[in-house]
């Protein structure tokens, strides 16, 4: 028998003992993990998200609340509404490619599910270059294209005349169906602009425009020009990277302090490991100094317990990063609803290398927490522990 | 009963100990996560309710991002035309607006930056901690300056000095320093307005507008007609502080999140010392049983050794956090957006005392399995272990 089976056996011995070890050690892993699945994630799923709106720049009425950006990433009801006569001054700014107008209304049902209606006109298609249409846009009044999620919950056809949820007594056809694009836009029921200007009442209204730059670099003239025109004194020019910039910021901050009660959390998982081989140690005092006395090196035993310490730990960060794999997607629903800015599409991503290096954090830790029980160990003089089962 | 479970515990100092250290170090972190939270809202109000300002006005732009830097003394890349004031001091609802003008200087040889602030008088209005230290109360000349205490300390000078900066190459006199007053103002430069909008050249340009009301029921309706002013944007202290608050909300669920897994892995550490104790002193147990000790009173010794525990490592916690609490906080404030001025932590019998309920619920659950198998132990056990 090498050291190395060697060393397994006392936790064969012990179950209940390794599994409870070997779960504190999982359960710090674990959050560790999620919080480094979390920190790529996220990011690329913000950035995925604002390069799927397509524009540079987004304008919302002034004295609209913070989020109103938020707003038009995710959809809900605006609180305030725009001139649409500022379209035309927008479209006509250097640097601005292309200007697309859309009237938002939401709708929440008692389930609490949302029925978003965007009014758009066919300038949006030049900034989603990613739509896939089965179908047509809508060229005509009383035409819909919805998102796939949408015309799969309604079960719609293209070409098929449907009733329009919460809106009574209003009937369309649906033109074409978005392909998924797994963002938001998949819930969203697309009209033309003036059709939902009619049916919401808003005549002459927008609630934001988007904007995409002739090239990216022209981001600070343009939004410079765009709030020194007339229009620029009644609207908020919001450039989607400062957004970005914000929110990234806003995240980092709360990131470091998860981090840190997390690896406080780990340090906690290393005093429950030293503890639990130091009380294997205390057990064993008489088979250590048989071990001893037979021949083995005061380093052979250190290195026993060394081993049997790392083993646990090992065991212990691979099911930590299988835990927090497998319960992924509730964390992500449960953060989902706590998260200011969460983007639509899975925001923990799968890493191996951050698993590897979580297995590694928890293998270090095993080294660690194996110091103090290994020492007392290898410090044992053989006869008396013999004599005595003396503990150590 | 109670010297009992001393005895018992103190029978394995290090192995007690550091399962306390662990219970220590959680409860430690939960009290400073929970204390937190309440500091900040109670600093954050008070911040807001001394300057008596009910709503700011500031450029368009993200509103959001404008009022924070405002409020941490930080420069905006947009402006408010001076129009814009001639139109609030109009609105009748509004009691004082102050103009302020705020640049940034960076010092290239310093490497350090320097907040410049333009004032005029209403601003005396809104600043209740306004005190004078030493010199004259206000700007006599277009070229005095007052500094903040810490502007002060760092600038070695004292009232009558004369202050020249090379950047903007212009000498100024030092007016007056102001006392300490804990907020971001003691680290800044204060000029008259005017002064400031020539030195940046900046004329007829302000940052933001303070506002306080006459009457601060009548706010949403005065929101509402400043909000009619061209270029202008107005950002209400209440809508602001629900902003922090749900963010700030958002952010403690989560670090509580993180702080009850810490919580969790030291149960577990409970948990394995008071097994490793059953398995130990089996023979011992299986004694008290047969000498007429009932089984609730086996398993009462075991749930009382461990309420013990965590009852020490709670105390430990709590007293751990007390001392560390400061300098996390120093840390902390680095990283939460608009910090206020006071303190942050506010450890409170009201805050330990659910974590301590919390960490005490903990200890007793983690000992009901061994104390439950401690209790079944037959008492003929003795016979064979001897």
């Amino acid at each position: 028998m090498n050291w190395f089976l060697f060393s397994t056996k006392e936790w064969r011995r012990r179950p209940l003992r390794t599994a409870i070890t070997a779960a504190g050690v999982a359960i710090a892993v674990a959050a560790v993990f999620s919080l480094l699945m979390f920190q790529d994630g996220y990011r690329q799923g913000l950035s995925r998200e604002i390069d799927r709106l397509g524009a540079h720049i987004l304008v919302v009425p002034k004295g609209c609340p913070y989020d109103a950006a938020s707003i038009a990433l995710h959809g809900a009801n605006w609180p305030c509404y725009l001139n649409s006569a500022y379209l035309a001054e927008i479209s006509r700014s250097v640097g601005v490619l292309s200007a697309a107008p859309a009237l938002m209304a939401a709708f929440n049902n008692a389930q609490g599910a949302a029925t978003v209606y965007v009014g758009i006109d066919d300038r949006m298609l030049a900034l989603k270059p990613g739509w896939r249409i089965d179908g047509s846009f809508p060229h005509g009044s009383g035409e819909i294209l919805a998102g796939a999620e949408v015309a799969r919950r309604h079960a719609w056809k293209v070409g098929g005349r449907v009733a329009l949820p919460e809106i009574p007594g209003r009937r369309a056809t649906v033109a074409g169906i978005l392909q998924p694009t797994q963002g938001a836009d998949d819930t969203f029921i697309y009209t033309r602009l003036e059709d939902a200007q009619q049916w919401f009442q808003h005549r002459g209204e927008l609630t934001h425009i988007l904007v995409r730059l002739r090239d990216a670099n022209l981001l600070e003239p343009t939004v410079l020009a765009l709030r020194g025109c007339t229009a620029g004194m009644d609207m908020n020019i919001v450039p989607l990277a400062h957004l970005f910039h914000t929110i990234q910021g806003l995240m980092n901050s709360t990131r470091v302090l998860l981090g840190c009660i997390a690896l406080i959390g780990l340090l906690i998982a290393g005093t429950g490991v030293s503890n639990a081989v130091l009380m294997s140690v205390t057990e064993r005092g008489r088979e250590i100094g048989i071990l001893r006395a037979l021949g083995a090196s005061r380093v052979q035993v250190f290195g026993l317990i060394w081993l049997e310490t790392i083993q646990v730990c090992v065991a212990g960060g691979v099911a930590g990063v299988l835990l927090a794999f497998f319960s992924s997607h509730a964390i992500e629903s449960w953060l989902r609803t706590r998260l200011p800015f969460a983007p639509t599409d899975s925001f923990l991503c799968w890493s191996w290398s951050w698993a590897v290096i979580s297995v590694a954090g928890a293998a270090i830790l095993g080294v660690v927490a194996a110091l103090l029980p290994a020492a007392r160990a290898a410090e044992l003089a053989p006869l008396e522990a013999i004599r005595e089962g003396a503990t150590p | 009963m109670l010297v009992l479970m001393a005895r018992n515990l103190w029978r394995h100092p290090l192995r007690n100990g550091l399962t306390l250290a662990g219970i220590a170090v959680a409860m430690g972190v939960m009290v400073c996560i929970v204390s937190f939270g309440d500091g900040y809202r109670q600093a954050l109000r008070g911040e807001l309710d001394r300057a008596g300002v009910q709503m700011m006005l500031v450029p368009l732009g993200c509103p959001y991002d404008a009022a924070v830097r405002v409020l941490k003394n930080q420069t905006l890349e947009n402006s408010l035309p001076a129009s814009a004031l001639v139109a609030v001091r109009r609105d009748p609802a509004v009691a004082v607006a102050a103009p302020l003008l705020m640049a940034a200087l960076p010092r290239q040889n310093d490497r350090r930056t320097d907040l410049w602030v333009g004032l005029d008088d209403t601003a005396l209005q809104l600043k209740p901690w306004w005190q004078v230290r030493a010199g004259q109360a206000w700007f006599n000349h277009a070229h005095d300056v007052i500094l903040g205490s810490d502007a002060a300390a760092l600038e070695m000078r004292v009232p009558g000095d004369k202050l020249y900066s090379p950047e903007i190459k212009q000498e100024f006199r030092v007016a007056s320093v102001l006392n300490r007053s804990g907020t971001s103002d003691d680290s800044v430069f204060f000029v008259s307005l005017a002064t400031a909008q020539q030195m940046f050249a900046q004329s007829n340009r302000l940052t933001a507008i303070a506002v306080r009301l006459k009457d601060p029921t009548l706010q949403r309706e005065a929101a509402t007609r400043l909000q009619r002013i061209p270029g202008a944007q107005v950002v209400t202290m209440t809508e602001m502080m629900g902003t922090f608050l749900n963010l700030l909300g958002a952010v403690r669920t989560l670090v509580l999140a993180v702080a009850s897994i810490a919580m969790m892995v030291s149960a577990l550490t409970v948990l394995n010392t008071l097994l490793a104790a059953v398995l130990e002193r089996a023979n011992e147990f299986a004694m008290m049983r047969a000498i007429g000790a009932s089984r609730a009173q086996v398993f009462g010794l075991l749930l009382g050794e461990s309420m013990a525990l965590t009852c020490c490592g709670g105390v430990a916690g709590a007293g751990l956090a007390l001392v560390a609490g400061s300098p996390i906080e120093a840390l902390a404030k680095d990283w939460v957006p608009l910090t206020p001025g006071g303190s942050l932590l506010s450890i409170s019998p009201s805050t330990v005392l659910p974590c301590f309920l919390l960490i005490l619920g903990v200890g007793a659950l983690a000992a009901v399995y061994p104390a439950w198998r401690a209790a079944r132990l037959p008492p003929a056990l003795v016979t064979k272990l001897g």
